[in-house]
């Protein structure tokens, strides 16, 4: 799956452009973490690649930051270097309009919880500082932790999956502008989509992630909109149940508009444009 | 976005603030109100969301889906996606997946002992259901259990 490549769907053209997992030289198993767009289009991806040291010893990971240029073309590759925590395993990449990234991921160390971390990376992807967030307490699930997104103003707005969930805008320079909590619609959703919704909006998705409550299908997805000047809520949105779509939100334009990925009844790909009652 | 339009940007924020003095406390500050009053949530009305009208692309339909999918500010979708059966892609998972590569009855399945990497949510439309895929590094080594 990780190796699949990432597409971008055009709403004019409506054509599909491939962002393939490009090669990377003197290593092996390349495979891509996560990808991010930033607020120009621009499309980037970390990877993980096998760097195989020697016979009989264990290979070693090392990461990678793609750039693309519009076509699909990869025209960039920097290594990531620098990190002081030697524990640090990345998971999730950003980017600022200036060119620096926000690498979030957690900290693994045998026999004890994982925890969170945030870094600013520089643009030649080497450590510039830490991000320091507010403790949240103890990750609830992976799913929906270290999801990012660049915003139109310049920060990352970051989403850790803490109990409850916390959201916190991150300067290029890694200083934390705002942080608050974010309240689960209902007590069995954890989010699993962060993006923006037109210039001033932060839309949030929840989805019930266990394997039993994914199985009810009365258990349904939200959609939460947040206001990106004071952090309050907007708008809560539920996601019909549909036999012709993946209940994702993929995309929003603006509080009231978003799209979802579905199945169109000749049996092709299709966007679905959703909007609430009397818009 | 460039410091003198970051500049404009505050400045026309600044004029507004008379008009939004209540709203304009911090973040955190929102976010400590909340816990004074016991972390509950803002009551909004929920609105169900219509499908209005769809874009038709010539690639066939996905049979698996990524959830992190993005979009850029002209409303372009960006996600990973399979038209393959999900049972031929997943093989192709540079780590494998913890425990088992037997997905017949997954939706029962829990995976304990795996540090999580990943959590890919995979849409089956034709199945009207969706299948979690745990990826994971194997340490200490996982063990499959039934929820």
């Amino acid at each position: 799956m990780l190796t699949l490549p990432v597409q971008e769907l055009s709403l004019d053209s409506k054509t599909a452009i491939s962002f393939p997992v490009p090669h990377v030289s003197d290593h092996q198993d390349v495979g891509r973490l996560d990808f991010n767009i930033d607020s120009q289009g621009k499309v980037y991806a970390l990877l993980e690649a096998s760097n195989p040291v020697g016979q009989g010893q264990t290979p070693k990971t090392d990461y990678y930051i793609a750039g693309y240029s519009g076509d699909g073309t990869n025209n960039s590759l920097v290594q990531i270097s620098g990190i002081p925590d030697k524990n640090a395993i990345p998971l999730r990449l950003a980017a600022f309009l200036n060119g620096n990234f926000l690498l979030t991921g957690n900290t693994s160390i045998p026999g004890q919880e994982p925890k969170f971390f945030a870094a600013i990376l520089a643009s030649h992807g080497t450590f510039v500082t830490d991000v320091h967030l507010q403790s949240g307490g103890s990750l609830k699930s992976m799913t929906g932790n270290g999801l990012a997104v660049g915003a139109p103003d310049g920060d990352v707005y970051v989403l850790r999956d803490t109990t409850p969930p916390r959201l916190a805008a991150i300067s290029p320079q890694g200083q934390v502008v705002h942080e608050l909590q974010v309240q689960p619609p209902l007590p069995h959703l954890q989010p699993t989509q962060l993006g923006i919704a037109g210039d001033n909006y932060v839309f949030i998705q929840f989805s019930p992630v266990s394997t039993a409550q994914m199985s009810k299908q009365s258990v349904g997805k939200m959609v939460e909109v947040l206001d990106l000047a004071n952090g309050v809520p907007f708008a809560l949105y539920r996601l019909p149940l549909s036999k012709s779509d993946f209940g994702l939100a993929a995309c929003a334009t603006s509080p009231y508009q978003f799209f979802s990925l579905g199945t169109a009844p000749g049996g092709g790909l299709e966007l679905i444009r959703y909007t609430p009652p009397g818009s | 976005m460039d410091l003198p339009s970051r500049k404009r940007k505050w400045l026309a924020r600044l004029a507004l603030v008379p008009l939004i003095i209540v709203c304009a406390v911090p973040w955190v500050n929102s976010a400590q109100k909340r816990d004074a009053q016991g972390s509950k949530p803002l009551t909004l009305p929920v609105q169900p969301l219509l499908p209005r009208s769809a874009i038709n692309f010539s690639a066939p339909a996905p049979q698996i889906v990524e959830t992190n999918a993005k979009c850029d500010a002209n409303g372009d979708v960006y996600l990973v996606y399979s038209g393959a059966p999900w049972r031929t892609i997943l093989p192709n998972l540079p780590y494998g997946v913890c425990g088992t590569t037997n997905f017949a009855d997954e939706e029962s399945i829990s995976y304990k002992g795996c540090f999580i990497r990943k959590l890919l949510i995979l849409g089956s439309t034709s199945e009207l259901s969706h299948r979690l895929l745990w990826k994971g590094v194997a340490y200490p080594p996982c063990s499959r259990t039934l929820a």
